[in-house]
């Protein structure tokens, strides 16, 4: 094979450049001491300090981060449960269901927002957290289905066989060798939908309702009306935390690799 | 004799009843809704009309049609432009550095995608960064007005999809047997024709699912167009949007709804028939 | 005889309308040794699977020890397997792998131990308690499934054609010791190949399948030696199938006129008809070429290939047959294109495809 040559590497610095300018740019003015993003005055924590004290802000993040688990989790359960079903079972409607089931990503956010506000008015569901939830975890589940039907078409099948062979029932069997072979699968697929779910805002603007918020919406409504730069220092913590727990993840790994 | 066929049905119940209560009910819904009559105010009867349809003839809304199918239709073009050589070369890399790069790409989900927009706004303002930058260096007189402009949103829309199409393709070149292109190189081949006529079509579903994974969100990513180009451009997701809330005319936003789905469900159609692919390549 | 552990009584099995097993039957006593043998496709692994409870039929019955298993599921029958891609779970070590089955009978961890060491100093294994499958070669992947399987003293082990991914030296390792295992053990092994010399080497009893049926059962000479069909000749033995028609009968022989000549098969059964067609299986190794061509049949050489340390040649007849013959060491008397004389002796012909038996 032959290896990339100088000017392509210097094409994936660039556009990768390119795609992190932005993010510099929200961390450096994060530190920005003046209120308005136009001009730079020097370095202050004071937008940190005030994100503190910012409840609404707080609120929102408190909310994005129950409603990202918790949507996950959910998403998780019945995703994870109906791809193992799904490759166990014959019925007839199958192919039909796992069609259906992935929709959510096949068809534009908007639409799906739009038809689960129409929905849950129909219901007469109270626009809040739960609709938020049920929205969530619609978008969430076609992650977690992909991931772990793919994982489970490279499962070598005779493994679950063996267990049952060796007197396990086919719950045991579940839970000792299908689970725990799947479970990066779940993990990533997990990981991604929580990415997805933190970052909605086209689907959540529909069906928050007015007085809940999350963190995107919270952002949407500012970059309309006027944006605080609590806003940039609140991004640059949680780019912090995330980079910290990929650290912590790649070196944990690695001194159990060594032990 | 006992049937052991279907022990797993109960696993699949609740994704059954998941599925056709929240994803099948609304859109039947939608549809159902698409046919009914506007009496204004949120308020609308069961009476069926096609007149929600006949409305989208109108010029106006026709105008909305083609202004989000031209915009998605420049976007998915530069992400193809800019997103299958950054994954091609990516495939190509050590594995290390192959590592490396997803994880670069990865990353900056994590920060909200609306922040990641408002670093352009910070650079593009007209006291912006990029202006004083030009400014200051005497290159510029006058700051330009980048902002709330159609290429602002292309390039909201580009930077929003582009990892996307990075990772469709890439995860195309890496399952590519480089073999076959030295092969083709023996036989014979310039890079350039071994590029057309191996590696191309080898990576096509990859390129195809990139464009059906960029080309599906940006008819609906309504708030890149609201943010980065003020109220300029209308697009079909804003004109839903705007419909669902202060127009108050459900049936028509439904009507809208169905015929932006029905486009973009023929256009997967397309994708399976070109490529006989089942699933799209890349993130999953 | 000894007593019966496992009898298949008329079994059926169809995938989507297409039948697997055409309704087999069989009798398997306790210490056996039993290989069932048959070309990829033959139903082989299904009955197998169906032993063992992976697969249900859709008719018959399975009788393990006289009580009716057909319907019960794997994991509470006494049975065990030892899977053809050996199926190690991939996130437990050896001994865990090894120890599965019995942690699933909740068998205190100290006795746990102690079987797993018993059982990997069984298979040569000792010392790679805490080594994980991948660590492993494929002989020792092989070994470690095989204690796995005994781990739970199944009345029975099944064997899917366990030595399938092993290379030819190791594969004759494995068979000694997989018959020293058995032989050791006193269990039961059911095992599956498509390699007829494995079959002969190992089997106390052969089963030769094919197309779901269950062609010939015997021994390893009675299959080779006396094979029942031309399938089996054929498979098992590599034999020659020549169509004849009976001319006359002789005390334990018979005089067939065969490719334009005649020739002796040896014939116990009941006196055949004059003129009543009839199938000869001639294995390749007793065709006697005779160059200077002073008697039997005439052919020409077509073709000369050595291997294994084996000459054969193909033989075109007059009739434009072809025949196979064999013979060891290179033979420079006879080139290709030369006109040769063949013969047999008739204790080295059978007849096969008969209905009744001789």
């Amino acid at each position: 094979m032959k290896k990339n040559g100088w000017l392509s590497k210097c094409y994936l610095g660039i556009l990768l450049f390119l795609m992190y300018l932005p993010i510099a740019f929200v961390i450096l003015y994060s530190f920005n001491d003046s209120k308005l993003a136009v001009s730079w005055r020097g370095y202050s924590l004071r937008w940190y300090a005030a994100l503190f004290q910012n409840e609404g802000m707080l609120e929102a993040l408190k909310n994005s981060l129950i409603l990202g688990i918790a949507s996950c989790f959910l998403a998780a359960l019945i995703g994870t449960l109906g791809a193992v079903g799904l490759s166990k079972v014959h019925l007839r409607s199958k192919g039909i269901l796992e069609y259906v089931a992935l929709l959510p990503l096949m068809i534009p956010e908007i639409i799906l927002g739009m038809v689960l506000l129409a929905f849950f008015s129909l219901l007469q569901l109270p626009m809040g957290m739960l609709t938020l939830l049920i929205a969530h975890t619609v978008f969430c589940v076609p992650y977690i289905l992909m991931e772990v039907k793919a994982r489970l078409a490279g499962m070598d099948k005779s493994l679950e066989e063996a267990a049952l062979d060796l007197g396990a029932t086919p719950v045991r069997t579940f839970f000792d060798i299908t689970l725990p072979l799947i479970m990066p699968a779940v993990a990533s697929g997990a990981l991604l939908a929580f990415a997805m779910s933190m970052d909605d805002v086209v689907i959540s603007v529909f069906v928050n309702g007015p007085r809940t918020n999350t963190l995107p919406i919270k952002v949407y409504t500012q970059l309309k009306t006027g944006v605080t730069p609590e806003i940039n220092a609140l991004c640059t913590l949680m780019l912090a935390i995330t980079l910290l727990v990929l650290l912590i993840y790649t070196l944990v790994k690695k001194i159990l690799k060594k032990a | 004799m006992k049937k052991r066929k279907n022990q797993g049905l109960l696993t699949v119940l609740p994704l059954y009843f998941f599925t056709l209560l929240f994803v099948v009910g609304p859109l039947l819904y939608m549809i159902a809704l698409s046919f009914a009559t506007n009496k204004g105010g949120y308020g609308f009867s069961w009476r069926p009309t096609l007149e929600n349809y006949i409305r989208i003839l109108e010029p106006v809304y026709l105008q909305t049609f083609l202004q989000s199918f031209r915009l998605a239709l420049t976007s998915t073009f530069l992400i193809c432009l800019l997103g299958y050589p950054f994954g091609y070369f990516m495939a190509k890399l050590s594995g290390k550095w192959k590592g490396r790069l997803m994880l670069l790409i990865m990353l900056p989900f994590w920060v909200n995608s609306l922040i990641r927009l408002y670093g352009w706004i910070i650079i593009f303002q007209t006291k912006g960064a990029l202006n004083n930058l030009l400014l200051q260096l005497g290159i510029l007189k006058e700051p330009l007005k980048l902002l709330y402009s159609y290429p602002a949103i292309v390039l909201g829309m580009v930077y929003a999809l582009l990892p996307f199409m990075i990772l469709s393709v890439y995860s195309s070149a890496e399952k590519l047997d480089w073999s076959l292109v030295e092969a083709a190189r023996d036989l014979g081949a310039s890079p350039f024709r071994a590029f057309c006529t191996v590696t191309l079509p080898l990576t096509l579903p990859g390129l195809l699912s990139g464009v059906i994974l960029s080309f599906i969100p940006s008819m609906g990513l309504f708030f890149i167009a609201d943010i980065l180009g003020g109220n300029k451009i209308v697009l079909v997701g804003s004109l839903i949007q705007d419909q669902m809330t202060r127009g108050s005319n459900w049936p028509f936003a439904a009507a809208l709804a169905v015929v932006l789905a029905v486009l973009t469900t023929l256009l997967i159609a397309l994708y399976r028939k070109l490529t006989n692919v089942k699933e799209l390549e890349g993130f999953y | 005889m000894g007593e019966i552990l496992l009898e298949l009584k008329n079994v059926k099995k169809a995938f989507d309308g297409v039948g697997v097993l055409e309704g087999v039957s069989l009798s398997i006593e306790k210490g056996e040794f039993i290989t069932f043998l048959g070309p990829s496709g033959c139903g082989k692994t299904t009955t197998l699977r169906i032993i063992a409870g992976l697969e249900q039929p859709q008719e018959g019955q399975v009788l393990l020890e006289g009580k009716d298993v057909t319907a019960l599921p794997p994991h509470q029958r006494d049975v065990n397997t030892v899977f053809q891609n050996y199926a190690l779970f991939p996130h437990m070590n050896v001994a865990d792998n090894i120890g599965y089955g019995l942690r699933l009978k909740k068998t205190p961890k100290d006795e746990i131990r102690k079987k797993v060491k018993e059982m990997l100093e069984l298979v040569q294994l000792s010392g790679y308690e805490k080594r994980k499958p991948q660590e492993l070669s494929g002989g020792q992947k092989q070994r470690v499934a095989i204690a796995r399987a005994l781990a739970n003293n199944p009345k029975i082990l099944l064997l899917d054609e366990p030595l399938g991914a092993l290379d030819l030296q190791l594969r004759r390792a494995m068979q000694l010791e997989l018959k020293r295992l058995q032989k050791k053990l006193g269990i039961t092994f059911i095992y599956i190949t498509h390699d007829q010399e494995e079959a002969i080497n190992m089997s106390d009893r052969i089963v030769v399948m094919n197309e779901g049926l269950f062609e010939q059962i015997g021994t390893p000479d009675e299959v080779y030696n006396f094979p029942k069909s031309s399938f089996v000749a054929t498979f098992v033995g590599n034999a020659n199938i020549i169509p004849g028609v009976v001319e006359r009968m002789q005390p334990g022989q018979a005089l067939v006129s065969v490719c334009g000549g005649k020739a002796l098969v040896r014939w116990n059964g009941k006196d055949l008809q004059p003129g009543e067609p009839v199938t000869l299986a001639v294995r390749s190794e007793n065709i006697e070429i005779d160059e200077n061509c002073g008697c039997g049949l005439e052919a020409l050489v077509e073709e000369k290939s050595f291997s294994g340390g084996m000459l054969r040649m193909t033989l075109r007849l007059p009739d434009g047959q072809q025949i196979i013959a064999s013979r060891y060491g290179i033979d420079a008397n006879v080139a290709v294109g030369q006109k040769i004389c063949f013969r047999w002796s008739a204790s080295n012909a059978v007849l096969v495809d008969r209905k009744e038996t001789p």
